[in-house]
């Protein structure tokens, strides 16, 4: 899945616009692994919500301009498309409610910074739930969700989640949001409060998914991977190419390569 | 993969959220108060619907509250005549279609001076007569309508009020009676009494056993009696129809003979039997036709046995010579008896059209009822009401805080692909099941709360069949609505939360 942004630019609720989100021109291409940098505040969770359509537009008052661009609320300007694995192109502003629910199940996974797993239900239950909203059967969604508990976390698939440590909760969500093998995954700094050791169990985890080495993921899967860090040298290690957005320059699309000169250079 | 799954991981999931620790703070309370709810509204609709059919079946087996009368004195009533009872039919028949709707009786009045226990005097007062198998004696005294040999005087209590005795008193046994100034004393034994609000006119009532004999004695008739009915009802008995018919055929056979040997009551004479297009065949009796014998007594156990012989006014032998047909005689008194209280407002106004002035403080009584009926069932519907809408207020504001607690969970679904559907069929198995668990404290607090009104208000197995009736109609009527008013209250509270954007819930927690 590929996705094209257009001129899009972002407001507040107050008006102002989002800073690193002022006439935002990319192509993500299927199958990369994209890192987005840039300065707290400067819009890098903003834009991965947009993408993956947590944004919810205003259906109702949808309008089209003079130009043919999709203006949703007067908030979110521009055009957003994405190019399905059937080649088939939409546009963001002409999805359905429905439609974009259809995608966040099916298509896209997302990881945040809090783990947003819930309390009263066990470890694996939490990662099995978008299976058991596909319509999995019970087994087979327990089943699944089970090769991802690996490691420390092999014996913990009853536990409750306040029975995991912030490290262990956070590789939980992550496996959550990997578990129906989307074809997109949003990680919005997933490791940002983990040790080293977490970071990179976590980091692990992800490029497997990446690279189809789970036995239930589809073999010819091109998944898209958008990560917000902080940290160049894990962008440098893991990211194809680095989306660098800026309070006053325009955001750059630079390739990974060029960050491991900068981060060594900083460093 | 199946939607039943996903169906079915929804319900789970629903069920798993309410059984949450933190969701029992909130659900337990809720649930308490459903029940509360339920039951308070279960009680109070059911006693608003139930309590008026209790008066009326109170009402209803009281023995003259479905009667109006007519033609009493002191309503100054037109006189009862055949042909305006004939046009009382009619009348009647319009609002009261049907031959078992409304009866109609008329009296000639007894008039009988009482002794009081403590005075000489002898007040005048004015009854009627009451006969075996009589239908006021079966609605009045069923176990004196099937017993002829009963006799003596039912009296009322504001008769007995009127003659000075107390109402802690048991009353006397029998009571004295001149039937005119010139008639000496006798002793009536009274064999009931009875407290129910009879027209003023009618006193007390003497049994037909007992009034036979009063005129058998030789006393003065203060009036003329005459009972008509309807053939094939209550009255005449078969017996009475083949003693008429004996007597008839004898007294015709007998015709210019000075003696005749009779085998019925003596002042009994018989001599109209009339059919009548709808009134069916009538009978009608005029007892001054025949002179009594001084010296005639009725035996206790042979009051239709007697055979005596006693001298005929021969000048009364021919029938046209001094006959005189009671038929076209005015009746003193008239009942209209209806066989539902609701249709006494229509008896009512009919007796208005047919001219007569009908005591309508049975129709009062039942206007009353229907008035508190109203009122009740108005302000039940009402507090019921407001009831409901504050638990569905409550409820909703519940949902509201807790939602607003849950945002960023709500957020996380809708983010792994929940659409608002399927979050609000989350909801809606929390309010089924809040709904279940309270509605079963509700019928059990309204099953207690019925149960204490079943012993206090009630006074027969009737009345609390009336009330469970009333109850189970109630109670699932609440249990319907309270189900739709819950579902409604927490789709309602959690509409804002089902809309909210991901990002927003995840962007603000």
């Amino acid at each position: 899945m590929s996705f094209r942004l257009e001129n899009v630019n972002f407001r507040y609720q107050h008006g102002a616009v989002v800073p690193g989100l002022k006439k935002l021109d990319c192509q993500i291409e299927a199958g990369e692994v994209l890192a987005v940098l840039g300065p707290s505040g400067v819009g890098k969770t903003t834009l991965l919500m947009i993408l993956g359509l947590l944004w919810e537009p205003d259906f109702k008052n949808r309008t089209v301009g003079n130009n043919g661009v999709g203006h949703v609320n007067n908030r979110l300007m521009g055009c957003i498309e994405y190019t399905d694995r059937r080649g088939n192109k939409h546009v963001y502003h002409e999805l359905s409610a429905e439609r974009v629910a259809k995608i966040r199940r099916e298509e896209f996974g997302f990881a945040f910074q809090s783990s947003y797993l819930l309390p009263h239900i066990s470890c694996i239950e939490n990662v099995a739930m978008p299976l058991a909203l596909a319509g999995y059967r019970r087994e087979d969604r327990l089943d699944r969700a089970k090769t991802l508990f690996v490691g420390d976390l092999s014996d913990k698939t009853e536990h409750a989640f306040s029975e995991l440590s912030g490290g262990q909760r956070q590789r939980v969500a992550v496996m959550r949001a990997l578990v129906h093998d989307p074809q997109v995954v949003f990680a919005d700094e997933p490791f940002s409060q983990l040790d080293e050791r977490n970071k990179f169990a976590l980091l692990a985890t992800l490029m497997d998914w990446h690279r189809g080495s789970f036995r239930w993921q589809m073999p010819d899967n091109k998944r898209t991977l958008i990560l917000i860090c902080h940290d160049r040298k894990v962008a440098a290690k893991y990211a194809d190419r680095c989306l660098v957005l800026d309070e006053v320059d325009a955001p750059k699309l630079v390739p990974s390569d060029s960050l491991n000169a900068d981060s060594q250079g900083n460093d | 993969m199946s939607a039943r799954e996903t169906k079915l991981f929804l319900k789970w999931y629903a069920q798993q959220d309410l059984n949450a620790l933190t969701a029992r703070e909130v659900t337990q309370p809720l649930i308490h108060s459903v029940g509360l709810t339920t039951a308070i509204v279960i009680v109070l609709l059911t006693l608003a619907l139930a309590l008026p059919m209790l008066q009326k079946s109170r009402l209803a087996v009281s023995p003259l509250a479905q009667s109006l009368w007519i033609g009493q004195p002191e309503i100054e009533s037109q006189e009862i005549t055949l042909d305006r009872i004939d046009r009382l039919h009619k009348e009647l028949a319009k609002p009261l279609p049907g031959i078992d709707r409304y009866q109609i009786r008329r009296f000639h009045l007894l008039t009988l001076r009482f002794a009081s226990a403590n005075s000489v005097d002898y007040p005048l007062m004015r009854g009627g007569t009451i006969g075996v198998n009589d239908p006021l004696a079966r609605r009045m005294l069923p176990a004196l309508a099937w017993n002829p040999a009963d006799h003596g005087v039912v009296a009322t209590k504001s008769l007995l009020r009127a003659l000075g005795y107390s109402e802690d008193d048991n009353g006397p046994d029998s009571l004295l009676v001149r039937v005119s100034s010139n008639e000496p004393v006798m002793e009536l034994p009274i064999v009931a009494i009875v407290d129910i609000n009879l027209p003023d006119s009618m006193l007390f009532l003497v049994t037909e056993t007992e009034y036979e004999r009063i005129y058998a004695e030789g006393h003065e008739k203060a009036s003329a009696k005459a009972r008509t009915g309807m053939i094939g009802h209550d009255w005449p008995t078969q017996r009475e129809l083949m003693l008429d018919a004996d007597f008839i055929a004898k007294f015709q056979n007998q015709r210019g003979l000075t003696t005749v040997r009779r085998q019925l009551i003596p002042d009994r004479f018989v001599h109209v039997w009339e059919l009548e297009s709808n009134v069916s065949l009538r009978r009608s009796e005029w007892i001054e036709t025949v002179k009594m014998l001084r010296d005639w007594l009725i035996e206790k156990d042979e009051s239709y046995q007697a055979v005596d012989e006693f001298v005929l006014d021969t000048t009364l032998i021919d029938p046209e010579s001094r006959s005189i047909d009671l038929s076209t005689q005015p009746y003193r008194l008239g009942e209209i008896w209806v066989a539902d209280l609701d249709d006494l407002k229509d008896a009512s106004v009919a007796c208005r059209k047919a001219g007569y002035a009908a005591n309508e403080s049975a129709v009062q009584q039942v206007e009353d009822i229907q008035k508190s009926s109203k009122i009740f069932g108005i302000g039940g519907l009402v507090i019921g009401l407001s009831l409901l809408m504050n638990a569905s207020w409550g409820i909703k504001l519940i949902q509201e805080l807790r939602c607003k607690q849950k945002l960023a969970e709500i957020g996380m679904l809708k983010a792994i692909g929940m659409n608002k559907g399927e979050l609000a069929s989350v909801f809606a198995h929390q309010a089924t099941f809040i709904w279940r668990s309270g509605s079963k404290l509700g019928l059990l607090g309204s099953t207690i709360g019925l149960a204490i009104c079943c012993l206090l208000l009630t006074q027969s197995w009737a009345e609390v069949r009336i009330l469970i009736t009333c109850g189970l109609v109630i109670a699932a009527l609440t249990l319907v609505g309270s189900r739709w008013v819950i579902k409604f209250s927490i789709m309602k509270g959690t509409e804002n939360a089902r809309n909210v954007a991901p990002m927003d819930t995840m962007r603000t927690s």
